[in-house]
């Protein structure tokens, strides 16, 4: 114990990790080092120097046996690993005497791009298919079922929240997707 | 061989390369990475979760396989279908070398 700590709550999305890191980044230098993330959203800091340190979060869910050598392999590159939520992985390194290329998790646009995969097939997709099912069974009801027309509107109120709610979300998402693409892209160019 | 993996592989990355290349000795990834560094002179630096994702590829793919763990650390080789790749990958290089520099080489 003994350090103050602080909590904070901000929300990134499924594609706004480099955010994130930067927004870990600006913490650490401002004398607030990441303690936990105890859930999506929500950071524990713990007062400390400020200094240079730069977050990376890798998404790369594997089998629990892969784990440890994959934990090794960062730690061998001279990574810290603080935790993993929600399937991404948050390490830190100091950056003060590191060459620039030694500060980042992937060198190349493929793997870069291989994590947006990644990130696309094991939580967008998923999320898509919660929201068609979720469309195909209560639509029908709501519009043909035998329902007071009070209940209905209620349901129908409900429904109008939840499609803003995830048509914001997919807009979010698809573009944040469509220009990290395009910014790997161009990256691979130069 | 199969017409995928030749077409996945050939042409291959640098970083792909270099991995294949130095898997002719039993290696885990950081020493793979530390070697590349050292040849390339400090310039090719292949970042860990790059060389996470082209070991899992790669290995997946049967171009390497795993041979023990030490020390937390995942040791592999090159296959016998790696191997195959690698000289097809030698020869397209070759040629390259050979025609940008204006000698004339056809070689296959």
């Amino acid at each position: 114990m003994g350090n103050k700590r602080k909590k904070e709550s901000h929300l990134f999305m499924l594609t706004d990790y480099e955010k994130e890191e930067e927004f870990l980044h600006r913490r650490h230098r401002e004398g607030w080092r990441l303690l936990k993330v105890t859930l999506p959203g929500f950071y524990t800091f713990e007062k400390c120097e400020p200094e240079d340190v730069v977050y990376r979060l890798d998404f790369n869910p594997q089998n629990p046996g892969e784990k440890q050598s994959y934990l090794q392999m960062y730690a061998d590159y001279g990574w810290e690993y603080v935790q993993d939520m929600n399937d991404y992985s948050y390490f830190r390194k100091k950056a003060e005497q590191v060459e620039e290329n030694e500060l980042e998790i992937f060198s190349d646009a493929e793997s870069r791009i291989e994590m947006l995969k990644r990130i696309f097939v094991k939580r967008m997709l998923p999320l898509m298919l919660i929201f068609a099912v979720y469309m195909m069974t209560q639509l029908p009801y709501l519009l043909f079922g035998n329902v007071s027309s009070g209940v209905r509107e209620g349901l129908l109120g409900v429904m109008a929240a939840i499609v803003i709610l995830y048509v914001y979300i997919f807009l979010h998402c698809g573009i944040g997707f469509y220009q990290l693409k395009k910014k790997y892209r161009r990256g691979k160019e130069l | 061989m199969e017409e995928r993996i030749k077409r996945v592989y050939i042409p291959m990355t640098e970083t792909g390369f270099y991995i294949l290349f130095c898997l002719q000795e039993e290696m885990h990834g950081y020493n793979v990475g530390k070697k590349v560094k050292e040849m390339t002179d400090g310039e090719i630096v292949i970042s860990p979760g790059t060389m996470y994702g082209s070991l899992s590829k790669m290995e997946k793919d049967g171009l390497i396989e795993f041979v023990r763990e030490a020390e937390k650390r995942k040791i592999y080789r090159i296959t016998e279908l790696g191997r195959q790749i690698l000289a097809l990958e030698q020869k397209r290089i070759e040629r390259l070398y050979r025609n940008s520099k204006g000698e004339s080489y056809h070689g296959k």
